[in-house]
């Protein structure tokens, strides 16, 4: 077989999906972090004076913890935090209809489709362009339901008592480094109320975008649940390439109420660039089920284990999580489920592709807790090595510490099989195509829970991610 | 082979004296070390005194003892001797090897086939804190077989400490069945370190069944070193009481063409605990491996505790891995139909347990060896 071409997807990041417009900002904080650029923060935000506490004593638990020694140290030792702004904000207000949006942050949105997906399918639209939301519409029947959709600075304004109630619940600043980052310096990212018994049909959906040097993302996002509605959300990144490093570091916080239905999807596409280093976590009470649909196929490092606390008696939580590393890239994900409560039942899935020497690692936790009777539980992890310089980790964690309890965890690891290539290629595709089927039908999983334009999308990115796999 | 003059130092001693230093300058494995995060190190700190007699109460012919297989071969013990397990890896493994009263050598020259397995017998038994090393190796010429039986017991009145080594030599187209029989007393604290170096075309099959001890914890780790290299690592373990098993083994694959399996059952009663980590690691260039891992345990109260912690390192791309873990309890229709059909709860349960057991005595070779390991495990799942 002749030598593979590789494909370096930073740095033909801008002809096949990437785009970068001027930086544009009203306001700008210094490089760096301390304790003023944090009182500024707040300050400009005029937030309540309990908010500005949170963040101070968040940013004193980041400067003491230490960096994650788990996970690839080599590469988080390359983050200067020095060298990071950790506020930007592109437009003084938010926008309530598409007209209002500045010209140079629409003809980046318009880049991704923003207003066709509106139109076809989407409920409301929270777009982050930098650290905070330019622009935000609700249908009028969710406004009508009671539905609050804001991006997370207009939910604090709007509703401090529900936002003080939660925030921080489910991921405390003490949780992690970057989890105390976040909340030391978040902005922006999404608001999300869904009162008792509704059901919310379309999907929710928010871009959030780096588009300036050096610039921080640090969302911070609250969904809660009230008792039996339902939501799904849509997150979706995708981000212009730089050469100096950037940062997104968000934290999400899902609470699912008795008898609610959350979804949130995420296709994460940053470029390579740019460290992912993500918290996601949710609680769901009795009866309520939380599924994580994240697929991760930019960023250089990702860091990311969606998790599920099910705290109520038959609550269930689902983690689909797909991966795609290409030369470069490390993709450090996976997913974490704790059984805190009889009858409580949960899947695990991640899929992974690891081409042109990039690494997959799988991390997952397990555990259930004494009492947690009758938790039912699989995992499974596939993974698909494309060449002899590519990489793949699994490191699953069970705890059980109930008798009744029934765990099965499996997985593999293989590369294309020479006889599915070869009943393909006898049928007349080319290798190319014969692969891009076999890798599209692997990650078939993850791709069918997406709405039709998203599918779409995830093809066509693995298509891309694909090309030069044969030489 | 010259003589040894009287006032050299043996390479045994020499050994011997290094891993002392060794010993004394490391540290005890931290809190946050991956591989004894679950291991109680604690009672270590209670000193325990070595006895002067070593425990190896039984072994037969082919089998020298390490003592006098080193003053009759110092070229061997110089090259093999730590290098599997060296003492520079961690503080117990130090101890083992500068502390080591005796062990079993099995060495077999190419072409050498040994019909029936042979025995080995440890028993222990001591003074206040005793504690007991041995250190075992095993040298397998080109070609050569065995199969080994190793029986572990002992009593103490006190705490007792064993810390155990064994280092495995295949060279190509060997074959080992290594069969490990460990049912110590509740008071003893044992630490088992097994290594094994497997050339190309050898197969190594170790099998242990743990029944015993208030504390164990089993080092394995498999080296598939040439082309075409295969092991297979069983476990039976059977915890009752407040019984701690640690387990962690790492199958490597360093050429192409290896496989290894391994299949590691865990049942376990009253407040007992089985803690498994696995690895499999394949190295770059060593493909058309195929490599497994199967860990499945069995709850059978309600406080016993499993945790299982399969891991994958996979670096070549054309390879077959899989792992897989379960933990579970019995099935209460199972249980049901047997007792429809006049079986008491109890014979009930001890039926499916051992049905549960049956496949691992089944990956012996139909020798001795399989049957010995199906008495055992029959009489402890007795109920």
């Amino acid at each position: 077989m002749a030598k593979k071409a590789s494909i370096d997807i930073g740095s033909e990041y801008l002809e096949k999906y990437g785009f970068s417009v001027p930086e544009k900002h009203t306001f700008q904080s210094k490089k760096g972090l301390s304790k003023t650029i944090v009182e500024e923060i707040s300050h400009i935000k005029e937030e309540p004076e309990w908010m500005k506490k949170i963040r101070l004593e968040a940013l004193d638990i980041f400067f003491k913890k230490p960096m994650p020694a788990w996970t690839d140290s080599e590469a988080l030792s390359r983050i200067n935090f020095d060298d990071i702004y950790y506020y930007l904000r592109s437009s003084d207000k938010t926008a309530e209809s598409w007209d209002d949006v500045p010209q140079d942050v629409k003809k980046t949105f318009d880049r991704l489709g923003i207003p066709e997906a509106e139109k076809k399918f989407l409920a409301g639209v929270t777009s982050q362009f930098d650290s905070e939301a330019v622009y935000h519409s609700i249908q009028e029947t969710l406004t009508k339901k009671g539905v609050i959709f804001l991006d997370m600075d207009s939910g604090l304004k709007q509703y401090p008592d529900i936002v003080k109630q939660y925030f921080g619940s489910v991921i405390p600043s003490a949780d992690n480094k970057f989890a105390a980052l976040n909340t030391a310096v978040w902005s922006g990212g999404s608001f999300i109320y869904v009162p008792r018994g509704v059901k919310v049909d379309l999907p929710l959906q928010a871009y959030f975008r780096i588009n300036a040097k050096n610039a921080g993302q640090f969302e911070r996002t609250l969904i809660i649940a009230d008792e039996g509605s339902d939501i799904h959300y849509i997150e979706g990144c995708t981000a212009p390439s730089y050469t100096t490093n950037s940062l997104h570091s968000a934290v999400v916080e899902l609470i699912a109420l008795p008898g609610s239905t959350i979804r949130y999807t995420t296709i994460q596409n940053w470029s390579k660039n740019v460290f992912n280093l993500v918290t996601k976590r949710a609680v769901a009470h009795e009866g309520a089920t939380v599924r994580w649909i994240d697929a991760n196929l930019g960023s250089g490092l990702t860091i990311k284990f969606p998790c599920v606390y099910l705290v109520g008696p038959k609550a269930h939580g689902e983690i689909l999580s797909v991966a795609f590393a290409g030369s470069g890239q490390h993709q450090d994900t996976g997913g974490k489920i704790y059984h805190a409560a009889p009858d409580t039942t949960s899947t695990i899935t991640s899929k992974s592709v690891s081409k042109d020497g990039g690494r997959s690692s799988y991390r997952g936790l397990l555990k259930v807790h004494k009492g947690a009777k009758n938790a039912k539980s699989a995992v499974r992890c596939d993974a698909l090595l494309m060449d002899p310089e590519s990489r793949s980790d699994t490191y699953p964690t069970m705890e059980v510490e109930e008798r009744s309890a029934s765990i099965a965890h499996e997985a593999t690891v293989a590369k294309i099989g020479e006889e599915q290539l070869f009943y393909l290629m006898s049928r007349g595709l080319d290798e190319k195509a014969a692969m891009t089927m076999i890798v599209n039908g692997f990650m078939e999983p993850f791709i069918k829970t997406l709405p039709l334009e998203y599918a779409v999308e995830m093809n066509r990115l693995i298509e891309l991610e694909m090309e030069g796999a044969v030489g | 082979m010259p003589p040894v003059m009287a006032n050299t130092i043996t390479p045994l001693k020499k050994i011997s004296e290094e891993a002392g230093d060794l010993f004394a300058r490391l540290s005890w494995p931290a809190p946050n070390n991956e591989l004894y995060k679950r291991t109680d190190l604690s009672l270590l700190r209670n000193g325990f005194t070595p006895e002067a007699k070593n425990c190896l109460t039984e072994r037969s012919e082919h089998l020298t003892g390490l003592h006098e297989f080193a003053e009759d071969h110092p070229g061997l013990i110089e090259e093999k001797l730590g290098r599997l397990i060296p003492a520079a890896r961690g503080k117990l493994e130090a101890m083992n090897m500068a502390q080591a009263q005796d062990g079993i050598v099995l060495h077999l020259p190419e072409g050498r086939t040994l019909d029936t397995p042979i025995f080995a017998r440890f028993h222990c038994s001591g003074k206040t804190n005793a504690a007991f090393f041995t250190r075992n190796l095993i040298l397998l010429g080109r070609g050569s077989r065995a199969t080994l039986i190793e029986d572990w017991s002992g009593e103490s009145s006190t705490t007792a400490l064993t810390v155990g080594a064994t280092e495995i030599y295949l060279e190509e187209d060997a074959e080992l069945n290594y069969v490990v029989i460990q049912n110590l007393g509740d008071s003893f604290h044992s630490f088992a370190y097994e290594a094994a170096h497997v050339a190309a075309g050898a197969r190594l099959h170790l099998f242990h069944l743990e029944t015993g001890g208030a504390a164990r914890r089993l080092d394995i780790a498999a080296d598939a070193a040439g082309p075409n290299a295969q092991s297979r690592i069983t476990g039976a373990v059977l915890g009752h009481g407040r019984q701690n098993f640690d387990t962690v083994i790492i199958q490597r694959h360093q050429a192409p063409h290896t496989a290894s399996d391994m299949l590691w059952k865990s049942a376990l009663w009253g407040r007992s605990r089985s803690s498994f980590y696995g690895l499999i690691k394949i190295e770059q260039g060593a493909n058309g491996t195929e490599a497994y891992q199967t860990a499945n345990n069995l709850l059978l109260s309600q406080d016993a505790q499993a945790i299982p912690d399969p891991r994958l390192e996979i670096l070549a791309d054309d390879v077959r891995a899989k792992h897989a873990a379960t933990v579970g309890h019995l099935d209460e229709e199972q249980k049901f139909y047997l007792m429809s059909r006049g079986l008491n709860e109890r014979d009930a349960e001890h039926i499916l347990t051992a049905g549960f057991m049956h496949d691992t005595a089944g990956r012996l070779p139909e020798n001795q060896a399989r049957w010995t390991v199906a008495a055992q495990l029959e009489k402890m799942l007795v109920p």
